[in-house]
Order: C-alpha cells, then sequence, then structure tokens
C-alpha cells in the first residue's frame, strides 16, 4: 500500500520536474524576460490595456514633451501622487530638451530625479514590475522603457513581533513587504558575503521571495538544492510562506517540522550566520529557515543576549517543559488506572477521593479536558483581542470552576491540563506536534498503561531519528551525537568559547551526509 | 554498494544495547552459576572469548573488499538467519513474559506483543541508519538509569546476606558458565553483520577491546548488584534487576525505581528487535519490505505460541538445541569465514 503511495507520489514529482519552463518555471528576477517593447507607443499602451483589461486600478498618464509622446503606467495605490508628479512629470514638462532628442538614456540620465530605475527593453518585465509597485515610463519611438522605482503604497510599520517576544534584544519585527524586511537583514550583517537572491515564484501570483545566505559559511550543495526546490513549485498563487514550506521538507508527512519560522530579524540573521539559507516571502511578516533541527525547539534568541548560565537554564526548562507538556497527562492516566501501586500513597488517595465523584473514567476525562482547552484557545485567538481574553476567563474559571464543583471533572486532571497547557507554550515550535502527540499518548495509555506509552515513544523516536532536513539528521547533535555542538545546545557556553562551533555544516551528521556521497 | 552507513561508535552503542538487554532479561532464567563465586571469573572468561571470537572479523574487515565474500556466502547466511531468528523469538518471549508479569498483569497478552512486533518493523524499514541513531539517543538514558540503579542497589543492600562462597570459584564451572553467558549473547552475529555498513575500518580491534572491557565492568556490577540485593536468594527471583529497582528505598526521595527501569528496557527491547528483524531481512538477501510481513508473522506466532506455553519455552530457551547452535555460530562462524577466504584468495593466485 504504501509502495503505491510512493510510486504514485514519485510518478507525480517527476511530471512535475518534466513539465519545463513552458508550463510557467519560477525564474530567477534577472533571467531573460521574451517579449520586446514596440516603438510605436500606441501598441505597446494597447498591449498592456488588453493584458490588464477590466483592471480598472490600471492608471495610464500620457503625456507631451516637446512634441514627444510618452505614458506614465502604474497600478493605482501602489505611488505616492506627489512624489511622480514632482519626480517624473514636472521634471519631463519642464525639462530643457527643445533640441534634443528625446531617448530613454538621456531621460533617464539627464531629467528625472529618482534614485532607482531599471531601463528594459522588455514589455513582459514592465507588465511584471508595474504590479509589484513600479511605475513605467514609455516613450514613442522607443524600443526600450524605464522602470521607476516609486512605491510608496501603504504597510505597517515596524514592530515587535506578537509571537517571539523577549525580555532582552531588539525589538524590530519582520513585516509584510519583502524590501524592507530585507532591509532589516543587511542592517544587521554589513558585508558582502550576505547574498539576498530574488526569485518570483507562483504562475499568477509571481509572488517575490528572497533567498538569504552567507556565502562561504552556508554549504553551496544547500543552496543549490533550496533553489531548485523552489523553482520546481508548481502552484498558481503563493499568498503565505506556508505554501512553500512543504517544498522544502524531506518529509511531507511527518507531524515535526522540518523548516524554521521566525518572525524576528535578528533571530533569521543568527540563523544565517550558522549557516543556513532564510527564505523571505513577499506578503508574509515572518521568514522561515533551512536546515530546521529538532533542537532548536528548545533555543530562543534571548538566550545569546543573557548571561551564559541563564541562558543554559532557560533550555533545560524548555526540555523539562516539553516532557511535560507531552507526558504529564498521560502518565497520570496511566499511573491512576494500571499502575496504581507506584504512586506514593498520599497521591493515590487524593486520585481515589477525587476520581470517585467523577462519572467519567480517567481516560475520557483526560481527553475531554484536553479537547475543551483547545477549543477555548483556538476561540481566544480567533475573537477580537479584548473579547478573547474575556473568553479565556470565562473557559478557565467558569467552566473549570463549575466542572470541579458539580463533580464532573477531578481536581487533578484539572491542575494537570492546566500544567500541560502552560508547558506547552514553552516550547511553540511544534505546539501543534506536541498536541497531536499528546492525545495520542493519553490514548496509549488509556489502552496499555505505561507500555503503550514507552512503545509510543519509541514509535516517535524512531519517526524523529529517520527525519533529515536537507540531509542533515533532524536530532542532530545527539543522535549522530556531536560533542562540540552541545557547547551551544544542552549547553550554552560564553561567546569567547562559542564562535567556533556556530555552523551547522561542521555537525557530525552533516559530515556525515558529505562522507557518504 | 551500501547507502546506510553508521560509525563504530554507533555499532558499539548498538552492541552495548544488545548487552543490556539480554543481560538485564536473560540473566535470572539462565544456569549461570550466580549462586557461587564462579560468576565472577565466568563473566571474565566470556569476555576474553567475545574478544577471540570477534578477532577473525577485524582481521577480515581491516581489508575491507573481503566483507562483501562473507555476505555472499549462502550457507553462513542460512545459518546465520536461523540463529537471529532463534534470539529473536526468544528475546521477544522473555520481554513478553517479563511485560505480562510486571507491567500489565490483568492485560491480554496479545496486547503486548503485537504492538512491539508490528512498530518494531516501522524501524526496521528506516534502515540501519535510523536504528543506529535511535541507539545513540537512547544510550545516555540507558546508562544513566542502569547505573542508577545499580549504585542505589549497593547503598541499599543488606551486606550481611552474602553468600559465603561468594568468592570461591572452579575453574571448570566457571567456563561452563562462560560458555553459557556467551551463547545468550548475539553480539558476534549482530557485529559480522553490521561490519559492513560501517564507514570507518580504523583500528576496530582496538575499539572492541574498550568495549569488551567497559561491558565486562557493566556485567561484573550487574552480578554485584544482584548479589548485595538478594544473596543466596537470587535463584528463586524471577527477575532480579526489576526486584532490584523494585526494592530500591532511599529515603522517601530514591524508592520504586522500577519505572525507570521499565521504560529504559521497553526502549531498548524495541532497538535490539528492529536490529534483528534488519539482519534477518539482510541475510535473506531480500531487497523487498513484503518479507517483513513474513517475519512478523512467524515471530508473533511464535511468540504466542511460547508465551502462552511458559514451560515448554523454558525447556526450549534452556535446550541443548539453543546452546549447541548458538555456540557452534559463535565459534564457527568467523573461522568458517576466514577459511572461505583463504581459499578464494588461493583460488585467485
Amino acid at each position: 500500500m504504501f509502495n503505491h503511495l510512493k510510486n504514485k507520489i514519485k510518478r507525480f514529482s517527476d511530471l512535475n520536474m518534466n513539465m519545463g519552463i513552458n508550463s510557467g518555471e519560477n525564474v530567477d528576477i534577472h533571467s531573460i524576460y521574451t517579449i520586446p517593447i514596440d516603438k510605436n507607443l500606441e501598441h505597446n499602451i494597447e498591449n498592456i490595456q488588453n493584458d490588464f483589461k477590466d483592471c480598472s486600478d490600471l492608471i495610464i498618464r500620457r503625456i507631451n514633451v516637446h512634441g514627444t509622446n510618452m505614458a506614465v503606467i502604474s497600478f493605482a495605490g501602489f505611488y505616492d501622487k506627489e512624489v511622480i508628479s514632482l519626480s517624473v512629470i514636472n521634471p519631463l514638462l519642464n525639462a530643457d530638451c527643445k533640441n534634443k532628442k528625446l531617448t530613454t538614456d538621456f531621460i533617464e540620465k539627464n531629467v528625472l530625479s529618482i534614485a532607482e530605475t531599471i531601463n528594459t527593453p522588455y514589455i513582459d518585465q514592465i507588465k511584471t514590475l508595474i504590479m509589484s509597485g513600479f511605475s513605467a515610463l514609455l516613450i514613442d519611438g522607443e524600443s526600450s522603457g524605464l522602470l521607476l522605482a516609486l512605491q510608496a503604497f501603504a504597510y505597517r510599520s515596524i514592530s515587535e513581533s506578537d509571537n517571539e517576544v523577549v525580555l532582552r534584544g531588539p525589538r524590530e519585527g519582520f513585516i509584510e513587504v519583502l524590501q524592507m524586511n530585507m532591509t532589516l537583514v543587511r542592517r544587521r550583517i554589513k558585508d558582502s558575503s550576505l547574498k539576498l537572491e530574488m526569485m518570483q515564484i507562483g504562475r499568477k501570483s509571481r509572488t517575490f521571495i528572497c533567498i538569504a545566505y552567507l556565502s562561504g559559511v552556508a554549504d553551496m550543495k544547500t543552496v543549490k538544492e533550496v533553489k531548485k526546490r523552489l523553482k520546481n513549485i508548481r502552484l498558481d498563487f503563493i499568498f503565505e510562506s506556508g505554501y512553500i514550506e512543504p517544498y522544502l521538507e524531506d518529509n511531507l508527512f511527518s507531524i515535526f517540522p522540518t523548516v524554521g519560522i521566525t518572525e524576528r530579524p535578528d533571530t533569521l540573521c543568527g540563523k544565517i550566520s550558522e549557516g543556513r539559507i532564510g527564505i523571505m516571502v513577499d506578503g508574509t511578516p515572518s521568514a522561515i529557515y533551512v536546515p530546521y533541527l529538532f533542537p532548536e525547539v528548545f533555543e530562543n534568541s534571548e538566550d545569546y543576549y543573557q548571561r551564559s548560565i541563564f541562558g543554559t537554564m532557560l533550555r533545560w526548562i524548555r526540555i523539562a517543559a516539553l516532557f511535560i507538556s507531552l507526558y504529564l497527562p498521560a502518565l497520570y492516566v496511566a499511573l491512576a488506572t494500571f499502575h496504581q501501586e507506584s504512586l506514593p500513597p498520599p497521591i493515590l488517595n487524593l486520585i481515589i477521593t477525587s476520581s470517585a465523584n467523577t462519572p467519567f473514567s480517567l481516560v475520557f476525562e483526560a481527553l475531554l479536558m484536553h479537547i475543551i482547552y483547545e477549543i477555548i484557545r483556538e476561540a481566544g485567538i480567533r475573537l477580537p483581542r479584548p473579547v478573547g481574553q474575556a473568553m479565556g476567563i470565562v473557559g478557565a474559571l467558569v467552566i473549570g470552576e463549575s466542572a470541579v464543583s458539580v463533580g464532573l471533572m477531578g481536581v487533578p486532571m484539572v491542575i494537570i491540563v492546566a500544567l500541560t497547557a502552560i508547558c506547552s507554550f514553552v516550547v511553540t515550535d511544534i505546539y501543534e506536534a506536541v498536541l497531536f502527540m499528546r492525545f495520542m499518548f493519553i490514548i496509549a495509555a488509556g489502552i496499555c498503561g505505561l507500555y503503550g506509552i514507552m512503545i509510543l515513544t519509541a514509535l516517535m523516536l524512531t519517526s524523529l531519528c529517520s527525519l533529515t532536513s536537507f540531509n542533515i539528521p533532524y536530532l542532530s547533535p545527539f543522535a549522530p551525537f556531536d560533542l562540540k555542538s552541545q557547547r551551544d545546545m544542552l549547553v550554552r557556553v560564553p561567546w569567547p568559547f562559542l564562535k567556533k562551533t556556530r555552523n551547522i555544516s561542521n555537525l557530525a551528521g552533516a559530515r556525515n551526509e558529505k562522507d557518504n556521497k | 554498494m551500501i547507502n546506510n552507513k553508521i560509525s563504530s561508535i554507533q555499532l558499539f552503542i548498538i552492541l552495548f544495547i544488545c548487552r543490556i538487554i539480554s543481560f538485564a532479561i536473560n540473566m535470572p532464567q539462565n544456569k549461570y552459576p550466580i549462586y557461587s563465586g564462579n560468576i565472577w571469573l565466568s563473566v571474565v572468561i566470556k569476555s576474553i572469548l567475545s574478544f577471540i571470537v570477534i578477532m577473525p572479523y577485524v582481521i577480515i574487515f581491516s581489508k575491507q573488499k573481503y566483507i562483501d565474500n562473507i555476505q555472499k556466502n549462502n550457507a553462513l547466511n542460512f545459518i546465520l538467519f536461523i540463529y537471529l531468528m532463534l534470539k529473536l523469538i526468544i528475546t521477544s518471549v522473555q520481554f513478553s513474559n517479563l511485560a505480562g508479569d510486571t507491567v500489565l498483569p490483568r492485560m491480554s497478552i496479545l496486547f503486548i506483543i503485537i504492538p512491539i512486533c508490528i512498530f518494531t518493523l516501522y524501524a526496521s524499514i528506516k534502515g540501519i541508519e535510523t536504528i543506529a541513531r535511535m541507539a545513540q539517543f537512547l544510550i545516555p538514558f540507558m546508562i544513566f538509569g542502569v547505573l542508577i540503579i545499580i549504585i542505589l542497589s549497593y547503598i541499599n543492600a543488606d551486606y550481611s546476606t552474602l553468600p559465603d562462597d561468594a568468592m570461591k570459584f572452579t575453574f571448570k564451572e566457571s567456563f561452563f558458565g562462560a560458555c553459557y553467558m556467551l551463547s545468550n549473547n548475539y553480539e558476534a552475529a549482530v557485529f559480522l553483520l553490521l561490519l559492513p555498513y560501517l564507514k570507518d575500518n580504523k583500528k576496530i580491534g582496538i575499539k572492541y577491546l574498550k568495549f569488551n572491557i567497559v561491558s565486562c565492568i557493566f556485567d561484573i556490577s550487574v552480578i554485584g548488584a544482584m548479589f548485595v540485593t538478594f544473596g543466596k536468594y537470587i535463584v528463586n527471583v524471577s527477575y532480579p534487576f526489576f526486584s532490584i529497582a523494585r526494592n530500591i528505598k532511599i529515603t522517601k526521595f530514591f524508592e520504586r525505581l522500577e519505572s525507570i527501569y521499565l521504560a529504559l528496557w521497553i526502549l531498548g527491547t524495541f532497538v535490539v528487535i528492529a536490529l534483528m528483524y534488519y539482519l534477518l531481512k539482510n541475510t535473506l538477501k531480500v531487497k523487498s519490505n513484503k518479507i517483513y510481513i513474513f517475519l512478523s508473522g512467524v515471530l508473533i506466532a511464535l511468540t504466542l505460541y511460547f508465551t502462552f506455553s511458559k514451560s515448554i519455552f523454558a525447556a526450549f530457551s534452556q535446550s541443548l538445541f539453543v546452546f549447541s547452535i548458538s555456540i557452534i555460530i559463535i565459534f564457527a562462524a568467523p573461522f568458517l569465514s576466514m577459511i572461505q577466504i583463504h581459499e578464494r584468495r588461493n583460488n585467485k593466485k
């Protein structure tokens, strides 16, 4: 059955690989555009109008400069009217060039007062870039046009990330505008080795993405592989980085993520400095990065900003939190249902007293409590913020308290679910995976007690050990074990001892993969 | 050409997990001269014998190309298949018995056998790299857990119950005990079958020697813990290592440590059974994963049969047949391999 599925997937990917450029292959931004600009301005305008038929936001401003017809083409809302008047139309209308031929080159160099322009001979490049906020200047009798970087559309200002809050560290977070995000990265790594390569993906959305890496630090084979995978994306629309994530994962069906995500530029820069490859997608206020390994769920950018001993301590607390959020409810169900002899008598008495008054079995009680909690959480996120907070209070206090006082739930179970919920927010990167596994563990504990939990743990470990992210074992540097990398894993040593170990290509697993090749 | 490769450290970790599992489970159920001082000498002799039987493989492996010849030997593969199948059945039955008696006494044995036999297949299908990584991930926890139990058992022990003949031994009985211990270990076969997956062949003999010394110390520590905990009553205890963990009670903090033991032991057995499946498939030289359906079917059927017929299993696992085939494989296989390679070299000349 699995082989059949595997063959189907393989056939599908082969088909995709063979589709070639005609099917709309994603291309580098500077790769070849094919359709030339006509010397007749009216033909070019007609061409654009035909393509953007029924697009009411297309604006074509015709002007005549000393007898030469010109047109400024752009989309409404992408530019500042005042800027375009002052920088383009005014200089053109007032230009002192009565006896000179108005060529594209002349206007670019002598008339316009714009910092960034692109002189292009291709009409399809003009069509593409005016949709990204450029304005185009076409001149009658000229076989090239000017793309003017006058983007001035409204966007959210740079603010602190809501999901990755730190006590110490920069307060800047990514926003939806790719160019701004690239600036945030460049501002932190002022070195020519930082490469920010642009691509366009999505056959219809033509979304810009930026691949960021440090040449000389990142493994170029991985960079090449990232580009290859991105080029092979056959989607019409890319609205968020989540669309491309599956194409960067080695295993599509795993519950554990093998692509990292961050809303913080300092975190992304830290990852890039370790040899990872960052990918920023236009319209997404976060960046993704690869390779992403499991032990990274215990890391936080703040670890590196404070004293190493506290950084280390926080990592161990996160490890403990992960174990609690994964195992605590299941262990409670297993011990109270199957292995009462392992519990100290006072705790056993407490459990017996509380569960004697409840109508449900412990496993059902645990599942029910977690489902209710997840519903409250989901509702709290989707509702407007003030209402969401009220919903949380209603859920936690009213429902929880009432359920216990009526005798539907036991007090220990409420405490355990609350503790589990708190711990699950400590390692948010794998919240969904932990949630899924927690439910599985509770069910396994309800069926086979500790034995069920351990067998499921073994199964989960097998899955984790078999995963890779761009050929680097997912559990690296734990399995395969790399002693040197533990300086920034189980412990976080002070910076003077740390700097030489911070490269993902040097991990034991990565080295092994290279050796195998 | 093998794509899945493991490092030498991963190989020895796998061997050590095999050692922990076989020693912690097998120990009480076999005819070791545990009640006398012979046991100490037996462990030392067993370690020496292990080293001797492994050396031919090490010599062959140092000339990497000959390893493939051993892999192509159908007769050897057939014997190894029978041997590993026997060991797999014995391991899984002992596992089921212990789990049934201690973890889930009120649960149907089917709930114990079927999950482990099925889920280990997943690990086997994922390949030796996955199994090796899993072993590497688990080993610190296993060593820590076992060490805690051993150390606490020494602290918790009542030294007045130590048998009088704890330090008296006879060479003949010790040698026999060593052979018996050796027959219960499948390290040699695992070592032989995993050698082609090794990335590096540098100083593998020295590494094995170090591993053997560490394992010997581990064995002695386990035996010592059993001695000091149970004294001469050890022969009457069904699962000594489990009972050691259960009996520990030092202040109110260190007590009821059998959960740690069980957790580690279930995870360790998972690795061992997955490894056995993988090696069995290799001895059959079948590429398709469908062979696992046959292997797991045979394993589940026989494990169920032996679990329900404990007396038959006891007779079978301690029978002369199992002992003989184990000893033949352990002692004869390396030398047969050497002879085979020697002949091939002569033929080429």
